[in-house]
């Protein structure tokens, strides 16, 4: 076995090799899940207590920015939350400020448990709305200006919730699917005090770091936070699969950094004894 | 089948690599094309919202610049969109990114335990010091130089659990790219999964 894969490493190359093991590594949990247990994250705890302590019936904006290619990951965060939305009957109004996430939020609420809610009454997808922060601004002073029909294609004007809604005042809390969260601070927080929950991947969390808890009071963090936030919701999903699978991975290239920091002190150390001789 | 060609990267640059490359990129630029001009037809034609018409013009123009007779033409929403980002991004920038970001890493909040009280001096060791590497007004000297040292590291620190971040998230899309649409597909095609 080791002389086979002696032949494979130097026939392919240690890139290669690397990867090859990389895809068989992820591979294990995929096929046969392992279940190492998902510590919950405190910043997801503190985006759960967030919507916890709102009362039935307020309203929560939510802001799709997140681009296609990070999206698999951060679905992950977003339909816990999501779902957490409906089950506390919260009235959600989504919109997109980058052009794909509109039909991916579309997505996420078809698939989504909504607890009786209605659309229209209880939610509404507004769709895709041009400019980014700019857009993020012209919503929280006056909603109707940014938006004429909804995703779907109806008049807000018929849609019994957004006659409750004008701007940024009209909500109690605006979950940001985003990367970017100076742009909610700067048009949602700062101005108008509305609070902030981060819904991102894992890279995007360490955006989010220097805002919390006082501005941002809540982060769902990549696929680990996902998972915590299922747990707490009680709903586990694909993030417990994502996270066993991250686990995994993670050990693995620990393991190759430490096992390539040790081969290069042990040459190092035999250059240096050849040269003695 | 992108996803499959751009995985026999692993293999070396080949045929199928820069076909999924060459079919993902122009996917991408033709739906956010398509979708710019959805939002077009939907607000401006159908709506008969003629005002929108300005914005259009102006987004031509920065087209002008290909051409060296009307290079000029691009400057005027250039400028347009410069002073619009400038002022929204100024709108709260210096309550809530400055005045509460140095409110926030000034305190050392006593009161609940010693575990919080050390992280916060550390917290404001770190930014005293990671400010101290950036300063190149002032000659250095020996409190300078041993300031920006202990930057340095909290620069390295901070910058090495950013790529820590980053190795997660390409680890699990990694993950559910291959449970999707690699393994799901096969186990799907075998019967051992559901469609």
């Amino acid at each position: 076995m080791l002389e086979d894969l002696k032949k494979i490493y130097k026939q392919i190359g240690r890139p290669r090799f690397i990867s090859l093991l990389m895809i068989f590594f992820v591979t294990i949990p995929i096929l046969y899940p392992i279940g190492i247990p998902v510590v919950i994250e405190d910043h997801a705890k503190m985006a759960f207590e967030a919507v916890e302590s709102l009362p039935p019936g307020s309203k929560v904006a939510v802001s799709g920015h997140i681009m296609l290619a990070l999206w698999k990951e951060a679905e992950i965060g977003t339909t816990a939350i999501i779902a957490h939305l409906f089950s506390r009957q919260l009235k959600i109004v989504a919109w997109a400020i980058l052009p794909e996430d509109a039909e991916l939020l579309h997505g996420v609420f078809e698939n989504v448990p909504k607890q009786d809610a209605k659309y229209g009454v209880d939610y509404v997808l507004l769709g895709f709305v041009p400019g980014e922060e700019s857009a993020l601004a012209t919503i929280a002073s006056d909603i109707n200006a940014a938006f004429d029909t909804d995703f779907y294609g109806n008049p807000i004007n018929t849609l019994p919730l957004m006659s409750e809604v004008r701007d940024a005042n009209d909500f109690s809390l605006i979950v940001a699917l985003s990367h970017a969260p100076e742009f909610y601070v700067r048009q949602w927080q700062s101005p108008y005090n509305i609070p902030v929950i981060g819904v991102s991947t894992g890279a995007g969390t360490v955006s989010y770091y220097p805002y919390i808890p006082q501005q941002v009071v809540g982060l769902v963090g990549g696929s680990k936070g996902g998972a915590g936030y299922e747990l707490l919701i009680g709903r586990p999903g694909r993030g417990i699969l994502a996270t066993d699978v991250l686990n995994v991975s993670l050990l693995f290239l620990m393991g190759s950094i430490i096992a390539g920091n040790i081969s290069m002190i042990l040459e190092k150390r035999k250059l240096k004894g050849s040269e003695r001789k | 089948m992108c996803v499959l060609f751009i995985l026999t990267f692993l293999w070396g640059e080949n045929r199928f690599s820069r076909l999924g490359e060459n079919v993902y990129l122009g996917l991408a630029a033709g739906m956010n094309l398509a979708l710019a001009l959805l939002y077009l037809w939907k607000n401006v034609i159908q709506a008969g919202n003629v005002f929108i018409i300005i914005p259009c013009v102006l987004g031509l123009l920065l087209w002008a610049r290909e051409s060296k007779e009307f290079a000029w033409c691009s400057r005027i929403p250039l400028a347009l969109l410069v002073g619009v980002g400038t002022g929204l991004a100024m709108r709260g920038a210096i309550d809530a990114l400055i005045i509460k970001q140095i409110q926030a890493a000034m305190t050392i909040d006593v009161t609940k335990g010693i575990g919080v009280t050390l992280s916060n001096l550390v917290l404001l060791i770190g930014t005293i010091g990671s400010l101290m590497y950036f300063v190149y007004t002032v000659k250095p000297g020996k409190t300078l130089n041993s300031g920006a040292r202990i930057g340095r590291h909290f620069l390295m620190a901070a910058f090495g659990s950013y790529f820590a971040a980053i190795v997660m998230t390409r680890s699990t899309n990694l993950a559910v790219i291959l449970n999707d649409y690699i393994y799901g597909f096969i186990l799907k095609i075998l019967g051992l999964r559901s469609w």
